[in-house]
């Protein structure tokens, strides 16, 4: 798995992501959450440490989502009722349904968050698209972990300096947000014109001939891997 | 206030070990300066005081508790200023760095009387740190030494940067500080810094700590 093309690998996440938000039956989107977890498996080994963690703390989202569909759709069939209240089939779908679909997406951003740009470049260099694209590709899916690693920072400033966020009254604690959002902001307009410069000037051009020390090319690993999306997209299709 | 360190070490996810079996302790009113050579693991040190990284075996404790677990309250004796200036400050512009310590120091009602800042950095306290030098960002970070006196001082190369008259105010503030027993850490490579000002020298080389008499 590790040998993949980075293309196929951006494929692959691109099919799950897809299958997450177009599949609607819950058996499909069931195997798509599979493969995708498998597919995590294979890449990064199993360390529980790195997927579980996150996984639990999506789960009160889950549930809260689980809880208002079955509260509120009244659709489908009758799964249990007493009296003038009763849950339905269609909206525990809808519930569990949401709850695969970011699952999916969780394991497929995980699967482009460990590519890095050398990764992109060769994957958009192999489809004949510009290296400029590959490096807007690779900053924005790294803008939300870097967001998030700057909110941990900045918590992180007032811990050290022996502010305590739970104790502040809401007034400050809005005020205190403000303030990270806003330097959250300028420090991303700031790092994005700072990235832009620092490609210009390592002479990043759309055309010409480029030195590479070294050019990864398909194998039959990517073959192999495309042939399974493409077989179990027909499979959806026919079934 | 007292750090104990006992039998620390440390290695970066994949590195090699970078600090080995560390043991030292620094009392309220040391005046330690700590030196080595670059990567030697002198910011890390920092980074394992402030409970920021958690060490690979050994420990670290701030007042006997162990610094990964204390509270934001057990910070209000220790001043913390990181090798990144920028990374240090809070917010967008000087001011909202200046309203977080206030609060840290004074609570929601204190005021820091802003017209006492003896710094040009004064006239510039709302532009952005993205309009400021990095010399401007260091003297903002140590803004506001003065008004931290009785906290333990943990400065990071605090005068990279600073043009010759924030350096000299700089020292004069250590003077200070040095004749009313306040106790601080500083890591320098900075040779203008005064030998005076301290009490205690640490050598940080191969990963061991070595006290130089």
């Amino acid at each position: 798995m590790k040998k993949l093309h980075p293309l196929s690998l951006i494929f692959l996440a691109l099919w799950f992501s897809s299958a997450a938000v177009f599949v609607l039956r819950l058996e499909w989107l069931g195997i798509a959450l599979l493969l995708a977890f498998l597919c995590n498996l294979l890449y990064f080994g199993f360390s529980g440490k790195t997927w579980l963690r996150p996984v639990v703390r999506m789960l009160p989202l889950f549930l809260s989502v689980l809880l208002i569909q079955a509260l509120f759709v009244k659709k489908g069939s009758l799964v249990w009722g007493r009296g003038w209240y009763g849950i339905y089939s269609a909206g525990l779908q809808g519930g569990v349904a949401f709850g695969l679909r970011l699952l999916i997406l969780f394991f497929s951003a995980r699967l482009l968050l460990k590519l890095d740009y050398e990764d992109f470049d060769a994957a958009f260099h192999a489809v004949q698209l510009p290296e400029e694209l590959g490096f807007m590709v690779f900053y924005t899916i790294h803008v939300l972990p870097w967001a998030g690693d700057r909110i941990s920072h900045n918590r992180q400033l007032l811990r050290l300096r022996g502010v305590e966020l739970r104790e502040l009254p809401w007034r400050q604690k809005l005020r205190i947000y403000q303030r990270i959002s806003l330097s959250l902001l300028a420090d991303l307009l700031s790092r994005s014109s700072v990235q832009a410069i620092a490609l210009e000037l390592r002479g990043f051009r759309s055309g010409g001939q480029r030195t590479r020390l070294h050019k990864r090319s398909f194998s039959w690993r990517d073959a192999l891997a495309l042939a399974f999306i493409a077989a179990f997209t027909a499979a959806f299709f026919i079934f | 206030m007292v750090f104990e360190v006992r039998d620390l070490s440390f290695a970066y996810p994949g590195g090699k070990s970078l600090l080995q079996n560390l043991t030292f302790s620094l009392a309220a009113s040391d005046r330690v300066l700590l030196r080595g050579d670059n990567g030697s693991g002198k910011s890390t040190l920092l980074l394992l005081l402030m409970g920021i990284l958690a060490p690979s075996s050994g420990s670290v404790k701030l007042n006997g508790q162990e610094s990964r677990k204390l509270s934001a309250d057990q910070y209000r004796g220790v001043f913390y200023s990181g090798q990144s200036a920028r990374e240090s400050l809070f917010g967008l512009v000087p001011r909202h760095d200046i309203e977080l310590w206030r609060l840290a120091a004074f609570g929601r009602n204190g005021e820091i009387d802003l017209t006492t800042l003896d710094d040009p950095l004064a006239a510039k306290l709302d532009t952005p740190y993205t309009s400021l030098s990095g010399g401007e960002m260091r003297a903002c970070a140590n803004l506001l030494l003065p008004f931290f006196a009785e906290r333990f001082w943990l400065l990071d190369e605090p005068t990279v940067g600073l043009d010759t008259f924030r350096q000299q105010r700089f020292a004069q503030i250590c003077a200070e500080r040095a004749a009313n027993g306040g106790g601080m850490l500083i890591v320098s490579h900075d040779p203008a810094l005064a030998e005076e000002l301290f009490d205690r020298f640490l050598l940080l080389e191969n990963g061991r700590l070595r006290e130089l008499k």
